[in-house]
């Protein structure tokens, strides 16, 4: 079920906000939402929710295996087997189709056929919606545990509400157990202010998504449906445009996750903090998709050892943990190119850091942009030909062509004035609008709602 | 707590002003208007009515006033391809059903209105496509009214765009709306033609015959050069997929349950695909299975219901020839071609015992 549906917005939100609100005992609630949010997630396929079944046992049993062994190395191997287990699922329904595929490009080099029933096989795996994040979720809690920087959880109906709560539940953010657990153990009982806020973020988020990132969408896929016909103009007004329309798509998503987790008294971390902002690799990182990279630093990128072992090793790790989090997003090579490209602009950033030459801050804005841009091409693209038609266009390899639609070029004014020129929405302080700025936004969510009819799946759906 | 409900009550105000405004310039002729066809049948000769007067969404609500219009003996029931399957000279009891966008599901809904219109015999020939059965089909056509429905409509952009657009050319059209409304009478080879803006002329649309058949505008204004077809594209997406598709099959089967039920004589037809389309649907894997699964399942349907099924797929079984198709692709039979699976059909049904 999308947020930006009619179904979620006018039959499933109503009913749950009144189910949860009548209830009168927190664990009542916790298990109401449990409930909504398996039925939530049953609406994409009804044996999904068996899957995230698995995956809670399997980390809410590691929990409390970990909690009760005081061997070090028993303790270790239970974690491996728990951490194995969370992984087993998101490996066998994600990668599984495409390291066949790659396995039978592989045979077919050496053999001239390759591998089609191994291939028809493994084209018939559905990916779940969703597990990329809540496995994540579920090893974050498993290596919290072991390490002992949270209380295990024994109460299996609030770690079912960790790992299924619906806001969170499709694409993010990633959340971390020691931040929802103080949360679920209180009642939270109706506040005005906050619901307004959640009503409010939620309808911002719709508007970001609707109004500005499916806009831009239709124009952006338009040009880039023939990359080959592609200009110096309209291939940079192509790719800005996309990297306007990833933005405002996926913190929109997370805007209204937000915002409905607020509605229910819970606070979600945030997860953009307009990235376009960012004066370097590394701060662009701190503002995008943060629950990501902060995962990321925290389980991968620290275990590999970091910073502390050399500039060479650091250099190495920096890689591998950009190269998995490119291939964390979908199983294709371009996504692991996108983070090996990202993983260069850091290590780059790490060794001109030590030369005596500082950019203004606009410049140094300017560049990260533009580099962060030439990225989205092999998120975007997909498949090596069309990758090196864009960025041959984009490097004026086809002449300066045609000039971009106008209503592209407003479409990105808007979001370029949205970027750098209004703080993120989640700091704003929404519960306190007035009338004079409740009236706008609900002409602008009206409007949002008007456009529901064309409106697109979120991006981050499909990792 | 009122600036909560300030806030959705702004939402709930901006939404129903575009709604109530899309309902009453109702730019794109979503609401019926009986009238155009009191106008068509009240005139001496054989009257069509352009598409331009009913929006595609008034479709199914014209094909059950037309039927409530007399005593009905025989109606044909299908997509787009049924369309010129006609009345005889003279036949009253006749009218074709037939409309773009009908899907199985189209089916038990509309049997339940025709069986609350009029009661007792009827002979209904249920034309099924091999389309309606693919992943992708999306039934467009239907015979109920609903209120989510049409609520979907009055709020989306598109139809607020139109309005808009409308407003911005010819702005004292909000105090008058019903004067967009205004048809034209124009004289065809055929007969008569009740159209806005000449628009089967202009080659925008096509028009409905009186007995509720399909006529396009090449059929109506005849021109020897248009003969650019080409595989049914659009439809064959509809065929893409590995099996049946379960909640088709379950209405059709749910639709001659009613016809049963309601002793209704049926005959079950697949009409006429030129024959490069039907070695397409055979050839290509993306489509064969659908295509090959509905050529053994769907006259097995008909059959456990005790209807008879023509699988008239091939057009020698017809017979019909290559070049007897219309439109700009291969699978809607011409006039000449259509008049023969009639006859057809006629025969299956006086073949079948009369119903108890």
């Amino acid at each position: 079920m999308l947020f930006n549906s009619y179904a979620f917005l006018c039959v499933f939100l109503p009913a749950v906000v009144a189910g949860f609100f009548l209830l009168p005992r927190q664990g009542l609630r916790v298990a109401f939402l449990v409930i909504a949010s398996y039925v939530f997630y049953a609406y994409a396929q009804w044996w999904f929710p068996a899957l995230m079944i698995g995956s809670t046992a399997i980390s809410f049993t590691t929990g409390r295996l970990l909690v009760a062994e005081r061997n070090r190395s028993r303790r270790k191997l239970v974690l491996g087997i728990g951490v194995a287990g969370a992984l087993a699922l998101l490996l066998y329904f994600k990668y599984t189709q495409f390291a066949a595929g790659e396995l039978s490009s592989f045979v077919n080099v050496i053999t001239g056929r390759g591998l089609p029933s191994l291939k028809a096989f493994t084209a018939g795996i559905l990916l779940p919606v969703g597990i990329s994040f809540y496995t994540f979720e579920a090893i974050s809690y498993m290596v919290d545990v072991y390490r002992g920087d949270v209380e295990v959880e024994r109460n299996p109906l609030r770690y079912a509400f960790f790992i299924s709560f619906f806001p969170h539940l499709i694409a993010g953010p990633i959340v971390r157990y020691g931040k929802l657990a103080p949360q679920l153990r209180r009642f939270y009982r109706f506040d005005p202010d906050l619901m307004l806020s959640g009503l409010v973020l939620f309808s911002l988020g719709l508007v970001k998504k609707v109004v500005l990132a499916d806009q831009i969408a239709a124009r952006t896929d338009a040009l880039l449906a023939q990359p080959g016909q592609l200009g110096l103009a309209t291939s940079w007004a192509a790719m800005i445009g996309y990297a306007f329309q990833i933005y405002l798509d996926f913190a929109g998503y997370t805007d209204m996750a937000l915002g409905l987790a607020r509605m229910f008294g819970i606070e979600l971390p945030w997860n953009f903090d307009r990235p376009y902002r960012a004066a370097s690799p590394r701060e662009f990182w701190r503002r995008w998709h943060v629950t990501l990279s902060t995962w990321l630093r925290d389980y991968l990128y620290i275990p590999l050892g970091g910073n502390r072992k050399g500039p060479r090793r650091r250099d190495a790790n920096l890689l591998a943990t950009m190269g998995l989090g490119g291939l964390w997003h979908g199983a294709s090579l371009s996504f692991v190119f996108w983070g090996l490209w990202h993983g260069l602009l850091l290590l780059v950033q790490h060794h001109l850091e030590r030369l005596p030459i500082r950019l203004p801050r606009p410049l140094a804005v300017a560049v990260t942009f533009v580099l962060v841009t030439v990225g989205w091409v092999f998120f975007r693209m997909r498949s090596p030909g069309p990758i090196a038609d864009v960025l041959t266009a984009m490097a004026g390899g086809n002449g300066i062509g045609a000039s971009p639609e106008r209503l592209l070029l407003v479409l990105i004014g808007v979001a370029a004035v949205l970027m750098w020129c209004v703080p993120e929405e989640w700091h704003w302080n929404l519960g306190r609008f007035g009338f004079w700025r409740l009236v706008p936004i609900g002409i602008a969510t009206a409007l949002a709602i008007l456009l529901l009819n064309d409106t697109q799946r979120f991006i981050y759906f499909q990792f | 707590m009122a600036r909560i409900l300030v806030f959705l009550a702004t939402i709930a105000a901006a939404l129903s002003g575009v709604a109530a405004l899309n309902w009453w310039m109702d730019p794109l002729g979503d609401r019926y208007h009986p009238r155009f066809l009191d106008q068509a049948l009240s005139q001496p000769k054989p009257c069509f009515i352009s598409w331009a007067l009913l929006g595609s969404r008034t479709w199914g609500e014209y094909k059950v006033d037309l039927f409530s219009r007399a005593h009905r003996d025989v109606v044909v029931v299908g997509s787009s391809r049924v369309g010129k399957i006609s009345a005889r000279p003279g036949e009253t009891g006749f009218v074709n059903l037939g409309a773009p966008g009908i899907g199985a599901d189209s089916l038990p809904p509309l049997f339940e209105r025709l069986h609350s219109l009029q009661r007792g015999a009827l002979t209904v020939y249920v034309s099924v496509d091999p389309f309606w059965f693919g992943k992708a089909w999306h039934t467009d056509t239907n015979f109920t009214p609903s209120f989510l429905r049409e609520l979907k409509v009055l709020l989306s952009a598109q139809l607020a765009g139109e309005t808009a657009r409308l407003l911005r050319y010819a702005p004292g059209a909000i105090r008058h709306p019903q004067k967009l409304q205004y048809t034209e009478l124009e004289q065809t080879p055929h007969g008569c033609l009740i159209d806005r803006g000449h628009a089967v002329g202009n080659k925008i649309g096509s028009a409905w015959a009186p007995d509720g058949s399909l006529y396009f505008w090449e059929d109506i204004f005849p021109n020897p050069s248009h003969l650019t077809r080409g595989l049914m594209i659009l439809k064959q997406r509809g065929l893409v997929g590995n099996r049946l598709s379960k909640r088709q099959m379950a209405s059709l089967a749910r639709a001659l349950q009613l016809a049963r039920s309601y002793g209704w004589r049926v005959v079950g037809v697949s009409l006429p695909f030129a024959p490069h389309s039907v070695h397409e649907l055979v050839a290509n894997p993306a489509y064969a299975t659908v295509f090959k699964d509905f050529r053994a399942q769907i006259p097995r349907v008909f059959a456990e219901h005790g209807f008879p099924f023509l699988d008239l797929t091939n057009i020698g079984s017809v017979p019909c020839t290559a070049a007897e198709f219309t439109g700009d692709d291969e699978g809607h039979p011409d006039i000449a071609c259509s008049a023969r699976v009639r006859a057809k059909l006629d025969a299956a049904a006086r073949a079948e015992p009369t119903p108890r």
